[in-house]
């Protein structure tokens, strides 16, 4: 919502052109793939369909953000699972994940209570990193088996949700850098992603609309993005 | 048959268009995705032809560009721009592009369907094909 | 002489030596045992023909000085054939037998040679899907280890109703209300079948079972590697 002159970043026009750049991609794979499917008569359209279906999250979850900033009042915090949470976005990624040949892992054991968030909100802001850095792994790491980790732990901070990879580490600084250059540089984070990182910069617009923060975090060895949530054991009382 | 060094970032577009290259024994392909490993694969695989994004991981394409070609055993390889950056922003620099660094052809991917890039191989290709 | 005699079904197998192997077995009332078998992998062993994966042998043993007893006599009781014939059963038949082994200490229940025997019998019965005999397994490893999930109530404590939406949360193992949950009253009674011991034959007659499968088994697997850490 604009208070003051401030625009929460979910609005920008810089964000909107990066989402339809970012749109690029998928699109293309879709043609190309059909297109090659005439060429050799291979009526397998799988891939079709995981590229379309990540195009419609790319939108989704723009969407969803655009509303949290304009609407908020209908988007409550709740008590939230992190551990379901992590689960459901698995789901969500999962096809996508294979199509990339990355490998999806869930690190959700351990006991860390409700979490004080909006669901919906929290969700696609992973969906959203995880989908970006699926992208980029294969890229950044070669040809070998990659996997992706949906992890929880807990900070001193709170409990943390992210999304990890065994990959050099994305600092805060990088990420601070990045969103400066959102919507001025072709590569904004131009050691993390061939593409503009929209889906990041999404990821972040959603969990500011929250009074969240996107950050480079630690789980065990892995390097990746996650969001600081704080447990209320009272919610269990609500 | 052309040896064809492809640097494409995009896992799931790397694999089709080797597919479409490498369909009908037009070429064999290495696919790398990034410079320093464009480097090293043109080391090993000798190829005949270069297409490659601009946009990449840690370095850009035009990086690479003046890397590879200030080694005289790759100073003639034909290149091929396959991008998803619209021609329209490196217009102005496309004389160096062409002139400098001997890139043969801007194809800008939405507009290239897979039919062209095969043409566009064929058309600039050392090797007969 | 110290011998057992006792029913087995082999869990893995190492080359030792020129013609030694070294046999891991689950045995019903021993738990696991490691075995030298000697001269087996000499083309006229005796020995050879009763100890193949994917049986179950009637084997004896002789109880050595050291860590590892030495295999006496293998006969084979039953070799479930049909499994080798088709790759994807073969393939689930290693995961299972590695997800028991790595799932059970080195003194495991009966329960644990009965559920093998079970599922070789339901690899080697083309009509029960891989899905399903994967998923089913998994659930009675959790049931085996105290780790079944609440099927009565959702984490408010009320009863689990028809009609209602729900996700589930892997801290308090139950199912929670959502309105864009996956699951429904149909994936809950089917997770109460697989997690109350119904065999896979019965499983396989529940109807829009293959409707039910791809939302239940990721969870099922989930569950596995959370708890279990398998």
């Amino acid at each position: 919502m604009a208070t003051d002159g401030y625009e929460a970043p979910i609005l920008s026009q810089q964000l909107l052109l990066g989402v339809a750049e970012e749109l690029k991609l998928p699109l293309l794979q879709i043609a190309r793939h059909t297109e090659l499917a005439q060429l050799n008569g291979n009526t397998d359209l799988g891939n079709v369909r995981t590229a379309a279906q990540m195009a419609l999250q790319l939108l989704d979850n723009y969407v969803l953000g655009v509303r949290l900033a304009l609407e908020p009042q209908h988007f409550p915090l709740e008590a939230v699972s992190v551990s379901s949470v992590l689960y459901d976005t698995s789901q969500q990624l999962d096809t996508f994940a294979k199509s990339y040949n990355v490998d999806l892992e869930l690190s959700i054991a351990g006991k860390y209570g409700p979490v004080l968030a909006n669901r919906q909100g929290l969700q696609a802001a992973l969906v959203s990193v995880g989908a970006a850095l699926i992208e980029a792994i294969p890229a950044l790491e070669g040809p070998r088996q990659l996997k992706l980790q949906l992890a929880t732990h807990r900070s001193r901070y709170g409990v943390i949700a992210g999304v990890y990879a065994d990959t050099k580490q994305l600092s805060n600084e990088a990420l601070q850098r990045g969103r400066r250059l959102q919507g001025r540089s072709r590569q904004p984070l131009l050691n993390l992603s061939q593409s503009n990182g929209a889906g990041i910069f999404v990821a972040d617009a959603i969990l500011q609309a929250m009074d969240l923060h996107l950050i480079a975090s630690r789980h065990h060895h892995l390097h990746g993005l996650g969001t600081v949530l704080q447990s209320n054991y009272q919610l269990q009382l609500v | 048959m052309n040896q064809i060094l492809l640097i494409e970032p995009d896992y799931v577009l790397a694999k089709i268009y080797k597919q479409a290259l490498e369909a009908d024994g037009l070429a064999k392909v290495t696919v790398v995705s990034g410079a320093q490993a464009a480097i090293m694969a043109a080391d090993e695989h000798k190829p005949d032809m270069v297409i490659m994004e601009l946009q990449l991981i840690e370095h850009s394409g035009v990086e690479f560009l003046y890397e590879f070609r200030s080694y005289t055993e790759w100073q003639g390889v034909p290149i091929l721009i396959q991008t998803i950056v619209p021609f329209g922003e490196f217009q102005d620099n496309w004389h160096l592009l062409q002139d400098e660094l001997g890139v043969r052809s801007y194809l800008y991917k939405p507009h290239t369907s897979l039919r062209q890039l095969l043409s566009s191989v064929r058309e600039h290709s050392l090797v007969s094909t | 002489m110290n011998q057992i005699q006792t029913r087995a079904i082999i869990l893995s197998r190492t080359d030792y030596g020129e013609a030694d192997r070294i046999i891991t077995v689950l045995t019903p009332e021993q738990g696991k045992l490691s075995l030298m078998a000697r001269g087996v992998r000499r083309v006229k062993s005796k020995l050879a023909g009763g100890i193949e994966l994917f049986s179950v042998a009637e084997i004896s043993y002789m109880k050595g000085r050291g860590q590892i007893d030495t295999l006496t006599s293998a006969r084979l009781v039953h070799y479930y054939a049909s499994i080798v014939q088709d790759i994807d059963r073969v393939q689930l038949g290693y995961e299972l037998i590695k997800l028991l082994h790595r799932g059970t200490e080195d003194q495991p229940e009966a329960e644990y040679f009965e559920l093998l025997e079970a599922a070789f019998i339901a690899l080697d019965t083309a009509a029960i899907t891989t899905d399903l005999i994967r998923i089913w397994f998994q659930a009675q490893l959790l049931r085996y280890a105290g780790h079944s999930p609440n099927l009565k109530t959702d984490t408010s404590g009320n009863k689990l109703t028809a009609g209602q939406r729900y996700s589930f949360d892997f801290e308090t193992v139950a199912f929670m209300i959502h309105p864009e949950g996956h699951f429904s009253s149909d994936h809950i009674k089917f997770l109460r079948l697989i997690f109350n011991g119904n065999s896979p034959q019965i499983l396989s007659h529940i109807s829009g079972l293959n409707d039910l499968l791809p939302d239940c088994l990721p969870l099922v697997h989930t569950m596995l590697q959370t708890y279990i850490r398998i």
